[in-house]
């Protein structure tokens, strides 16, 4: 079993506290990626269950042993870095074998497993490469053949896709998710980009300042964001966020953005709240969707057209109302103009509110 | 069509040729290059063509000897010490250079790589040396030397450049170009420090390497100054101490010393030949990403 458990770890750089407290316990075979901006401490907690970086307080535990003290190499893990770490004097055979070479296993084992490792990942013919002579996918496919020939318990991976165009990215994210169904294995993932995140994890722990935000699966952090940060970071294009104070309304309560605009809620949100409540009202672009057709009862509002951003599947379109900036969506084939008024439908079923003050979700 | 289909190949060349001016910057520049190149070959082609001269000729402004001779030749390697002097000269350089390599480039990696109190004092302690002249240093050097009992030994005449402040430097600066992921990815791997600098960040830093050898057999080959004070027995002179040997208080043997310097710039040459191509080769490896 290659369970991790993290507990209650602490990371301080002289009186600077990055990591504060964090807790997760991560499953046998689980796929879990960490998420969150620059500087959120997500890299060094992964460098530190690698053992690359000590830990100032708590302990790390990988299946049943505390490997606070032990020595990256003797961890069980491998890992794949950002900038592939690919030994450039080395050729691809070399690189994928060096660490069995380091553990003096026997040539004969080496070679087989290297082979094997290569026929996985489709680099048989490039085994005599140099990794400068060899294409971004390629160079990625070697960094990930050099960590699960060693066979580990638990796979690292610190932003390995970042160095690639969008195009390869996705097809790696496929690989990466492919490779893990093989070789079933404990994956650790860290990366800045919420859809690598959303496609690939089993769970998503979402972190800030060093502190964790939230952790759910991807479906759940998406629908039923824990904070108005988790909400922002998560989806792309991010959520339309406005404040407002709750007040009484003919049936329920409404939100007042603005002297211009008033949102109705439903009676299901209107029993969480109270009237007067200072709150952040939360409408993801999809829920706001430019209203072709008679609005058959969905409630509408009305926007001047800013920009028109087509996507081909679907049309992003910035729009103003009474003076809150909010991103609406169109069918791919629809052409809004600019400069132009429209309804909008907002579907009000689906809207988040957060407290204003707690910035924490209204359930 | 047949004339054309033969023409078509030369009709390249036969463009550029007809395109091809001479512009008066392009004068000035070669001119500039030709006087340049001409003031750095001179005094080695004198130097040649003096070493085949006879002594009654040498000075004669002839870039040609009248009766070219290998009489200096024979002279410098059977009745003087020449070759023991060559011997000493290449020892010395060989042995400097491979302990500058060494210990300068682990220094610096260490300094480069690793945080530990006092790391920037000793850096700059490293550093402050660098502003030291040699000549300065000849007589703490000298008493040194006495003290120990190194006067006129080999170690006497290495122990002062086996490492270099210098060296420590260049190499900290380059080894600053190896992303620390590479050397994560060993530790994950299971190597050691020790191994980790020798296999890993070694070989990422062989231009500077390069560089650095050249640097430092040329400085040693022509080491002059230090050789001659703690040196005395002929026995342990290098080439320019021998060669200062060739200069009496009257006379000067021109034609033994550019025959001495026409061997002795033979291996100067064969160090940067074969470290040129490390140095070319390790800036195609550092130009790529890998």
């Amino acid at each position: 079993m290659a369970n991790v458990s993290i507990r209650n770890v602490q990371k301080a750089y002289g009186k600077v506290e990055v990591i504060h407290g964090l807790n997760l316990d991560v499953a046998h075979n689980e796929f879990v990626v960490l998420v969150g901006p620059s500087g959120c401490g997500k890299s060094t907690m992964l460098r530190m269950i690698a053992g690359l970086e000590s830990i100032t307080g708590g302990e790390i535990f990988i299946g049943e042993r505390l490997v606070n003290n032990v020595e990256p190499k003797n961890r069980n893990i491998a890992m794949v870095f950002q900038n592939y770490a690919l030994y450039p004097h080395m050729s691809v055979f070399r690189n994928i074998s060096f660490g069995l070479r380091a553990a003096k296993l026997p040539k004969e084992e080496v070679q087989q497993r290297v082979e094997e490792a290569a026929r996985i990942l489709g680099l048989e013919d490039l085994l005599e490469r140099k990794p400068a002579q060899l294409s971004g996918g390629q160079r990625q496919r070697v960094a990930m053949g050099r960590a699960i020939v060693r066979d580990p318990q638990v796979f690292l991976f610190d932003e390995p896709l970042s160095n690639l165009d969008a195009k390869l990215r996705h097809q790696m994210r496929t690989e990466i998710k492919k490779l893990h169904q093989k070789v079933q294995t404990t994956v650790i993932y860290v990366t800045h980009d919420q859809i690598e995140a959303m496609t690939m994890a089993d769970r998503i722990v979402i972190m800030r300042d060093g502190v964790i935000q939230q952790v759910g699966a991807p479906r759940e952090v998406y629908h039923s964001p824990a904070n108005t940060f988790v909400a922002g970071f998560i989806g792309s294009p991010t959520m339309n966020m406005m404040t407002g104070r709750a007040e009484a309304a003919a049936d329920g309560l409404q939100i007042r953005i603005s002297d211009g605009l008033t949102v109705p809620l439903t009676t299901g949100q209107s029993s969480r709240l109270a009237a007067g409540s200072e709150v952040v009202l939360g409408i993801r672009p999809e829920d706001l969707t430019l209203a072709e057709g008679p609005s058959n009862g969905a409630w509408t509002i009305t926007g001047n057209i800013g920009v028109v951003e087509p996507l081909g599947s679907e049309t992003l379109v910035s729009i103003d109302v009474a003076g809150q900036e909010l991103t609406a969506t169109a069918k791919g084939r629809t052409e809004p103009a600019v400069g132009s008024q429209a309804p909008f439908a907002v579907n009000l079923e689906n809207m988040h509110i957060f407290d204003r003050q707690s910035e924490l979700a209204i359930r | 069509m047949t004339a054309q289909t033969i023409e078509a190949p030369y009709a390249g060349i036969t463009a550029f040729w007809s395109n091809w001016r001479i512009t008066p910057r392009q004068v000035v520049i070669w001119t500039i290059l030709l006087l340049g190149g001409i003031v750095m070959v001179l005094p080695f082609v004198f130097m040649i063509t003096t070493s085949l001269k006879f002594n009654n000729e040498i000075y004669e402004l002839s870039l040609w000897p009248r009766e070219p001779t290998l009489e200096n030749y024979f002279f410098l390697f059977e009745d003087t010490q020449f070759v023991r002097w060559f011997f000493n000269s290449l020892l010395i350089a060989t042995i400097t250079t491979v302990s500058v390599l060494f210990f300068d480039s682990l220094v610096g990696y260490t300094l480069c790589k690793f945080k530990f109190r006092g790391r920037t004092i000793v850096f700059v302690a490293i550093l402050s040396t660098l502003m030291i002249p040699t000549e300065m240093l000849v007589i703490p050097w000298f008493i040194m030397s006495k003290d120990f009992g190194w006067l006129d030994s080999y170690w006497g005449i290495m122990f002062p450049g086996l490492m270099t402040g210098f060296g420590t430097f260049l190499m900290r600066q380059f080894f600053e170009s190896i992303p620390d992921d590479f050397l994560d990815a060993a530790r994950i791997d299971g190597l050691n420090e020790f191994q980790i600098w020798w296999e890993i960040a070694m070989p990422l830093v062989t231009p500077a390497l390069a560089a650095l050898a050249i640097f430092i057999f040329l400085g040693n080959w022509t080491a002059f100054l230090w050789p001659l004070i703690v040196t005395n027995s002929a026995e342990l002179f290098t080439i320019p101490v021998g060669f200062a040997a060739f200069s009496g208080e009257f006379t000067t043997d021109w034609e033994l010393i550019m025959t001495g310097a026409t061997v002795a710039t033979l291996p100067t040459l064969l160090v940067f030949i074969i470290f040129q191509k490390f140095i070319i080769r390790g800036v195609m490896l550092a130009g790529l990403k890998g």
